[in-house]
């Protein structure tokens, strides 16, 4: 049965090239899109009551509305297990901390570059 | 016949009026022995008349004195030694023989008598020989041992005093009402350098200070019309000029029932005093750099503020009055005040292990203006109780700074971080579908994307730019 990922970030191409290395590592996945932080948490909400909680919640930091921080707190107070990994370039500042004390398991570096993160996540998904 | 009518006229003329005499003289001499009667039999001293060595004679207060009846002190067979304490027998024994040997001795002694219950008492006897050629005795016996008790009482209490008023720490000393010394204490000799004799001969207004002469009198006036004087301080010089200020206090000084002038006690308080100067001088530089701080500073206790500076009032736009009387947490902005408030009863119930070293919050000023401020706590003990002593500056400024940088560094994160990203993603997308030549010129767009990257990275980790 194929995991679930569910990819909260505002930029398309960003959105596209995820999906690419994803399937580039042959992880069996079921992708999810969401461009905003709001959207992003009712998504989550609308899975989980169909029985079909992400396993893995990649995270934005700066979304337009409500930011990946606020998102990060909305989903955990939902599910406090919820799964959720920044993939920000604020890996280095406050903000990316704050991801961190927010509920983020860890931050994933954007300068990983998309292979870097590929298997960053499939590390994550054999957890 | 008629002349013998005539010497019996002539007879009783002249013998009437000497028998008349006679009688008249007898009615007096029994008039004055009743009289010395009542007096003996009234008397309070014990009355006695000894004649070789036996009582002739005891009124009821020698009965009463020693507690033998008169019946067994005059029977021949009583030995008047029995009346005499141990300790003053040879001295009686010895009056006695030179009594009878003719030698004059002293009418009045002391001896030590003993009752018939065995009771010691000190008397004192006044006696007259008033035998013809013997040995006959009488004496006037008082008992002195409560007095003599009394005199030895007042003895001890005068030492006692004396050597108070020696040793006191406190200089006590009299003077009459023209200021002369009539006594001084060793602490007032030791205090002003003068010898005992030295200040006898002199008067209070040679040591006390002039500008404290007026209110010397003054004190004097109100002690001689009857007032109650608190004590009051006056600078004196010392014997080598040097100026102490002592604490003195007067009193009428009584001599039978009149005033002869004052007697006083005076503490040397010049420590003291320059104690409470150091004191005074360093709470008003504490008050001057509290007050002139540019930080707020309060005292927190009981849940209410105990000291509040002026900096505290610019700060929070409320009076002292207000903010001495206003629960202070409702300074504190909603989103801080609850943990705040916690911190706070922690640390005031002696938690100190978890009190924060510096605290950032936002606060409400009276106009309803939010802005942040950092707290420094400390704790103190404030009249005897846990209190915390709070610094608090307003770092709105800097937090608003802050802010910008940091927006700055998320949007240039976001705007530099985010294309790059997706550019290399791209790139090696590209790369791995291209001809060796063309790899060859992508891997310098590689380079380039990643000179690009390590600038942005350098510029908004470190501020610093360079590859």
């Amino acid at each position: 049965m194929s995991k679930k990922i569910l990819v909260i970030e505002d930029e398309a191409d960003m959105q596209e090239l995820i999906k690419i290395y994803i399937a580039k590592s042959n992880l069996d996945v079921e992708i999810h899109s969401a461009y905003t932080g709001e959207d992003g948490v009712k998504m989550y909400k609308e899975l989980m009551e169909k029985g079909e909680k992400p396993d893995v919640v990649i995270m934005d930091l700066k979304l337009p509305g409500m930011d990946g921080v606020e998102a990060t707190k909305k989903i955990r107070k939902m599910d406090k297990n919820a799964n959720i990994y920044g993939f920000t370039a604020f890996f280095d500042t406050n903000w990316a901390e704050d991801l961190r004390k927010a509920g983020a398991r860890d931050v994933i570096p954007r300068t990983v570059g998309f292979d870097g993160f590929a298997n960053r996540l499939k590390n994550i998904l054999q957890e | 016949m008629l002349a013998s009518w005539w010497r019996q006229i002539a007879t009783f003329h002249l013998l009437f009026p000497i028998i008349s005499i006679l009688t008249k003289q007898r009615k007096k001499v029994n008039e004055q022995e009743k009289l010395y009667q009542t007096l003996v039999e009234n008397a309070n001293d014990a009355i006695y008349i000894v004649s070789e060595s036996h009582f002739e004679f005891v009124n009821p207060a020698f009965e009463k004195l020693f507690g033998y009846k008169k019946e067994e002190i005059c029977d021949k067979n009583f030995d008047f030694m029995r009346l005499v304490a141990p300790e003053s027998r040879d001295l009686i024994k010895e009056r006695g023989n030179l009594r009878s040997k003719g030698k004059d001795i002293p009418s009045r002694y002391k001896f030590k008598a003993i009752t018939k219950d065995g009771e010691i008492r000190n008397v004192e006897v006044t006696t007259v020989n008033i035998g013809k050629g013997k040995v006959r005795v009488m004496g006037i016996l008082r008992d002195v041992t409560e007095r003599e008790l009394a005199e030895k009482a007042l003895a001890e209490s005068e030492e006692k005093y004396r050597n108070l008023v020696e040793q006191s720490l406190d200089g006590i000393f009299s003077f009459d009402f023209d200021g002369k010394f009539l006594s001084v204490n060793k602490a007032i000799v030791d205090g002003l350098g003068y010898g005992e004799e030295e200040l006898l001969s002199m008067r209070v207004y040679d040591i006390i200070h002039p500008d404290y002469i007026p209110i010397f009198e003054e004190r004097l006036k109100r002690i001689m019309k009857g007032d109650a004087v608190t004590p009051q301080e006056y600078v004196v010089r010392s014997k080598n000029g040097k100026k102490y200020v002592i604490e003195a206090k007067a009193a009428p000084l009584m001599k039978e029932g009149k005033m002869i002038g004052f007697h006083a006690i005076a503490r040397d308080v010049t420590e003291r005093k320059r104690m409470e100067e150091a004191l005074r001088e360093s709470e008003r530089k504490y008050r001057e750099v509290t007050e002139n701080s540019m930080n707020g500073i309060y005292i927190l206790q009981d849940g209410k503020f105990k000291f509040v500076n002026k900096r505290m009032t610019t700060l929070t736009g409320y009076t002292k009055e207000e903010l001495m009387e206003m629960d202070p947490f409702s300074l504190v902005h909603p989103d801080h005040r609850e943990e705040i408030k916690i911190i706070t009863k922690k640390v005031l119930e002696g938690d100190i292990a978890n009190m924060p070293q510096r605290m950032e919050f936002e606060y409400i000023k009276k106009d309803g203006e939010v802005r942040w401020a950092e707290g420094i706590p400390s704790i103190i003990d404030y009249e005897g109780k846990i209190a915390i002593l709070g610094n608090v500056s307003d770092i709105t400024d800097i937090k608003r700074a802050q802010e910008k940088e940091k927006r700055f560094i998320e949007d240039t994160s976001h705007y530099f971080f985010n294309p790059i990203t997706i550019a290399k993603g791209y790139l090696y997308l590209v790369y791995e579908e291209s001809p060796p030549e063309m790899q060859e010129k992508l891997e310098k767009l590689e380079n380039a994307i990643h000179r690009i990257e390590n600038v942005v990275r350098n510029i908004v980790c470190r501020g610093e730019i360079h590859e």
